[in-house]
């Protein structure tokens, strides 16, 4: 399989296919990194063809020094930056597909939202770009424009923020349960009376 | 964990299990997860984290995208026009030139270099002494308005230069005649017509100073600053008036507008005159009469050298020589009194202190209020003035340095837009 850089170079070259495979390659990732991002799925469509249509205006002053993918979610990430500042100064619109989107939602899967939101925006968007994006260290580094132990560090960091977050914590849920299994005073006096 | 006696920090446990460690270290990890039971914790619960994170599944893309994209793609000549734009040679070169960050930055570096050098030699002293140089070396007078503004001041320059040109032209010519000429025909003959105007230029200020021992000083660096001097001065340091000084400054002619100039700052101007007495004429005729009394001179010599009448005519010969000899020298010395006044101006100058109470024992309280009350005025009015020019002189440069970096500010402000990226709480 061709690297995404040769297809890229392809394309340069006049190759339509190369860019119909890149664009195969990346459209679900790319609508997923919106998708996460971002409340309106219509936006995120949105946001995703103008992503492809960026990397397709610019693809002639693409240069390999960094990987394709480094170099696509750094124009997501100013796109979804562009659409926080636009939505903080027009008033918020929840639309239909935002409900069924989260009427569809499974409790586990309400449950990491939740968890991810409530990090901070640093190390959340260092999280996503590793868990669901997939980008290495590097990767992360160069499109955050961060040091690469700063990526480590908040990586860590967010992680166990996270651990913290999704564990039910067992200690604390087992004497909870037992409480509740144990029947309060004035109940066991009811028990006990004939 | 104690991350200093710990061989291995948790984020190298991140690290390996990501496979972000290069092969020794990650053995070298391996090893240290197996045996350790802290880090084998941590192990754990990262691999639960990422597990449970992968619960969050989205939908696939819809297949819009692809036709928006595809539509684009069908676009004619887009591959093409990529292609053909990446091959040519110059154009290339230039879009790859546009691209680059680096280009936009030098650029940016370039044109801000260039602009404080353009600046910096506008103002530069070599730049200010080159024109006083240029204007100082000529010594003639020009008649001419305070210039205000450069284009008056080159306009004044040239005029002086001309005239200047002139002046050398009509020297020549006077001592061409002036020379003995044996070819020429004996008799009364005309000096050459004087070009143009000979001014001999005055002035006259009258200033209000803060005090006089500075503006004195003051004086004294301005008059050496241009070649000047004081013919005569007089100072008024009574007690029962305000101190004073009253001079007479010859100025060279081209240092005159210079030296107003400075004299202007020294304090507040109550009055000033300047004035200018064509001395052409005066000049042309003093010239062409000693031009006459040298011939005359001449003819006399002559006959005293091939003498054939009496004594008495050889005498009375002898008499006119000497009568015509002094008058020669009386005009040499009035000609040369004409071209003094001609390259030195004359300035009467007088500075008065602007108040001045009795500074004895009996100054009123009325008076000293007062005087208070000048004082204050005047503080308020110098500290407007200053302010005024402070932001004359510098607010342009203010206003470029804003317009160069706006455009780095804001480019550096989205990038921390971009670093804080977006997340909604509600997310799908």
């Amino acid at each position: 399989m061709q690297r995404d850089e040769e297809l890229m170079m392809a394309f340069q070259k006049g190759s339509t296919e190369s860019f119909s495979e890149l664009f195969l390659r990346y459209r679900d990732p790319l609508f997923g990194f919106f998708r996460r991002r971002l409340s309106n799925r219509t936006r995120a469509e949105e946001l995703t063809q103008e992503c492809f249509l960026a990397v397709l205006q610019g693809a002639e002053r693409w240069e390999p020094r960094a990987t394709f993918r480094t170099y696509l979610y750094a124009i997501a990430l100013k796109l979804t930056a562009a659409e926080y500042r636009r939505s903080q100064r027009e008033p918020q619109h929840t639309s239909d597909a935002d409900e069924v989107g989260q009427s569809n939602a499974t409790e586990a899967d309400l449950g990491v939202r939740r968890a991810v939101a409530a990090l901070d925006t640093e190390h959340r968007e260092v999280v996503l770009l590793r868990e669901f994006e997939g980008l290495s260290y590097e990767e992360i580094a160069v499109a955050l424009r961060i040091p690469l132990n700063t990526v480590r560090s908040r990586l860590f960091r967010a992680r166990m923020s996270l651990k913290e977050l999704l564990d039910p914590q067992p200690q604390k849920l087992q004497r909870e349960k037992e409480i509740l299994s144990t029947p309060a005073p004035a109940i066991q006096q009811l028990r006990q009376e004939p | 964990m104690n991350r200093t006696t710990h061989e291995i920090e948790p984020e190298e446990v991140m690290a390996y299990l990501d496979g972000e460690l290069q092969a020794s270290r990650a053995s070298e990890v391996a090893a240290h997860i197996a045996a350790c039971a802290e880090c084998a914790s941590i192990e754990a619960d990262l691999h639960a984290v990422s597990s449970q994170l992968i619960q969050w599944q989205v939908e696939a893309a819809p297949l819009s995208i692809a036709k928006s994209i595809e539509q684009s793609m069908a676009q004619p000549g887009t591959a093409a026009r990529v292609a053909a734009r990446q091959r040519r040679g110059l154009i290339g070169a230039w879009h790859r030139l546009v691209a680059s960050q680096w280009a936009w930055k030098l650029g940016f570096a370039s044109i801000a270099l260039l602009l404080v050098g353009t600046i910096y030699i506008q103002h530069s002293p070599t730049r200010s002494m080159r024109a006083f140089q240029t204007f100082s070396g000529l010594r003639s007078a020009a008649p001419s308005a305070p210039p205000t503004a450069n284009t008056e001041m080159s306009a004044n320059v040239q005029a002086i230069q001309e005239l200047q040109a002139q002046k050398e032209q009509l020297s020549e010519s006077l001592e061409k005649d002036a020379a003995p000429d044996v070819a020429s025909p004996a008799g009364s003959r005309s000096p050459a017509p004087t070009p143009g105007p000979m001014i001999a230029r005055t002035a006259s200020m009258n200033l209000v100073i803060t005090t006089l021992d500075a503006a004195r000083a003051s004086l004294e660096k301005l008059l050496a600053r241009h070649h000047a001097f004081a013919s005569d001065m007089t100072l008024d340091q009574s007690n029962d008036a305000s101190a004073s000084l009253n001079a007479t400054l010859q100025v060279p002619s081209a240092e005159l507008d210079a030296t107003l100039s400075d004299l202007r700052a020294l304090g507040r101007v109550s009055t000033e005159s300047q004035g200018g007495e064509d001395v052409s004429d005066q000049h042309v005729d003093l010239a062409a009469r000693l031009h006459n009394a040298r011939e005359s001179e001449e003819r006399l010599l002559g006959i005293l050298r091939t003498r054939t009448g009496k004594v008495s005519d050889v005498l009375a010969v002898e008499e006119q020589i000497s009568q015509t000899r002094g008058e020669i020298e009386q005009m040499e010395a009035q000609l040369a009194n004409l071209d003094k006044r001609v390259s030195y101006a004359s300035i009467k100058l007088e500075m008065a202190e602007e108040y001045k109470a009795p500074t004895g024992a009996n100054s009123s309280v009325a008076l000293r209020l007062r005087n208070a009350v000048v004082s204050g005025y005047r503080d308020a009015v110098d500290s407007l003035l200053a302010l005024a020019v402070f932001l004359l002189s510098t607010g342009p440069m203010l206003l470029l340095w804003a317009g160069l970096l706006f455009f780095p500010a804001r480019a550096i402000w989205k990038r921390r837009g971009s670093l804080r990226a977006p997340f909604s709480k509600n997310a799908a």
